[in-house]
């Protein structure tokens, strides 16, 4: 047996909306397959399981909340499959048990949904939860559980202050997403009768809306009120504006930044590339993008510092060099999806996945796997005109390269002088990992690549 | 194909390349990836959807003179 829980997706992510199942109880599924839809503060993700089995039970309805690490569905991957992954499972449990045990109050977090909890402030996960619920901050607050965590109970106490001074404030936080869990009998009354469930304040358990708090928002409600215009633009707009101050917030107060620049020569790969295109349709064209993204992803391979995450207190390189590309959306908000073992792609692949991916981004049709395993961030803002970027590092990564506008300089060789075309090339590393000297050698590596894009 | 069909051709199809912008109050002149916030991406998607629909496929040399509705209208209705 597999229990399928709701994965976290991104560092800010402490619940999700399930959309749809793709699958149905009975269903065989593979490793790799979707088997449901996600709403998300980053659009729709298709969630990816990474067991194969067949599906034994479906635990929630579509238009469900569920916090992140709830069992959703449960696979039956045969017997004795299901005994080893049973004892594997324990094993994991004890582990992650001793690990809490041992943990001091002012370690780094450690699960990627404690991004709101600040430096030093030790909080049970559904403490967070209903912090994030309750929109309680959970700085400064007194905790009463062990070593001085925050629990749940001295949240709502930290909650119960606003509600007495204002309703107004106590009606606001209710509408701040992530909002509380709702039944699906109250969601399906609150849709039939056009009650918005913003404003329906939970009286079930961690604030969870049930039937009856919508019959009492139904009967308050005034006759000549109908229902609320769609608000979904304005509000998933919210929300990714909500997650990018959040994981950019913590970034800048956790990660103790240095940047470098370098001016690239450009000549050879805009050659290269024109001459690429040329006698190419435009459907087997390439994107400069595509010649960053590849050289990012060799360079990675020599400078092992750049490419990995900062989890507990301490850096894990990884193997896999899956450089999350910025793509912008155009109602507002950027997300950097993970480009998987880009080092090991010819660049015709990777313009082919550059493509489906930006096409995916901006329709909300991410894969899950392409929202948390990037790591290492290319923003390449100089197409949008800028002559150089110093990005933010996106945690828990380590390392944001930059890429400007590719321009015409003057460029003195010996003692003759010329413009030819270059670009300023900018890298914001994490300190805590490498120091200046690692990276320059990975801008310079970088150039040095860029100068010859036939080898790329 | 005539100008008018090409030009409906066009908005279609960068409507179902980037819903958001709006062509409706455009003039055509207006530069399509400084103005609308097209990227190099949409803008190659774009070029690669009229190749497909018109089999006039422009190159980059001539990339200076679709970079507007208008341009990019009268370009393809010359040769389609």
């Amino acid at each position: 047996m597999y229990e399928f829980k709701m994965p976290s997706l991104g560092a800010d992510m402490v619940e999700g909306t399930l959309t749809s199942w793709n699958v149905e109880v009975g269903d065989a599924i593979e490793r790799g397959e979707i088997i449901c839809e996600v709403e998300t503060n980053k659009g729709d993700i298709d969630v990816e399981v990474w067991e194969s089995g067949v599906v034994e039970e479906l635990r929630v309805e579509p238009g469900q909340k569920i916090p992140v690490g709830e069992v959703i569905a449960v696979l039956d991957k045969g017997e004795e499959i299901a005994e080893e992954e049973e004892k594997k499972e324990e094993t994991r449990e004890r582990e992650e048990k001793e690990k809490e045990k041992s943990e001091k109050p002012t370690k780094a977090p450690r699960d990627p949904a404690d991004l709101r909890v600040p430096e030093g402030v030790v909080a049970s996960p559904a403490a967070r939860r209903r912090a994030a619920e309750l929109g309680v901050e959970l700085q400064g607050l007194q905790g009463t559980g062990l070593q001085g965590a925050v629990t749940v109970a001295d949240v709502e106490r930290a909650h119960q202050p606003t509600q007495e001074v204002s309703q107004e404030v106590a009606e606001e936080v209710a509408k701040e997403p992530p909002k509380p869990r709702i039944s699906p009998v109250a969601r399906r009354l609150a849709e039939r009768e056009g009650v918005d469930l913003a404003e329906v304040l939970g009286s079930g358990p961690r604030g969870a809306i049930r039937r009856e708090d919508v019959e009492k928002a139904l009967a308050e409600r005034e006759p000549s009120e109908g229902r609320e215009p769609e608000k979904d633009e304005p509000e998933a707009m919210a929300a990714m504006r909500e997650a990018i101050a959040a994981a950019m917030a913590r970034s800048k107060s956790e990660i103790p930044h240095y940047y470098l620049h370098e001016t690239v020569p450009m000549h050879r790969a805009t050659e290269w590339l024109r001459d690429y295109n040329a006698d190419r349709p435009a459907g087997e064209r390439l994107l400069m993008g595509v010649l960053f993204i590849k050289a990012v992803a060799l360079a990675c391979r020599e400078i092992p510092e750049m490419n990995g995450v900062f989890e507990d207190g301490q850096f894990e390189p990884r193997e896999g060099i899956n450089p999350g590309f910025a793509i912008s959306l155009r109602r507002g908000g950027v997300i950097p999806p993970a480009i998987h073992d880009a080092d090991k792609k010819a660049l015709p692949e990777l313009m082919d996945h550059l493509r489906d991916l930006t096409r995916r981004v901006r329709r909300g049709k991410l894969r899950s796997s392409e929202v948390t395993d990037a790591t290492i961030t290319i923003t390449s803002l100089g197409e949008r005109g800028v002559e150089a970027v110093y990005g933010v590092i996106y945690p828990p990564q380590v390392a944001i390269v930059g890429f400007g506008k590719v321009t015409d300089r003057f460029w003195a060789d010996d003692e003759l002088v010329s413009t030819r075309p270059a670009m300023t090339m900018t890298l914001s590393a994490d300190h805590r990992v490498s120091d200046g000297i690692a990276g320059a050698r990975f801008l310079s590596l970088i150039s040095d690549l860029l100068q010859r894009p036939e080898k790329l | 194909m005539n100008p008018q069909q090409v030009r409906a051709l066009i908005v279609d199809i960068i409507a179902d390349v980037a819903p958001e912008v709006d062509l409706s109050d455009a003039s055509g002149d207006e530069h399509l990836q400084d103005h609308y916030g097209l990227d190099s991406m949409d803008a190659l998607t774009i070029l690669e959807k009229i190749a497909e629909e018109t089999d006039v496929d422009i190159p980059e040399t001539d990339y200076d003179q679709v970079e507007s509705l208008n341009g990019l209208t009268n370009y393809v209705a010359q040769r389609a």
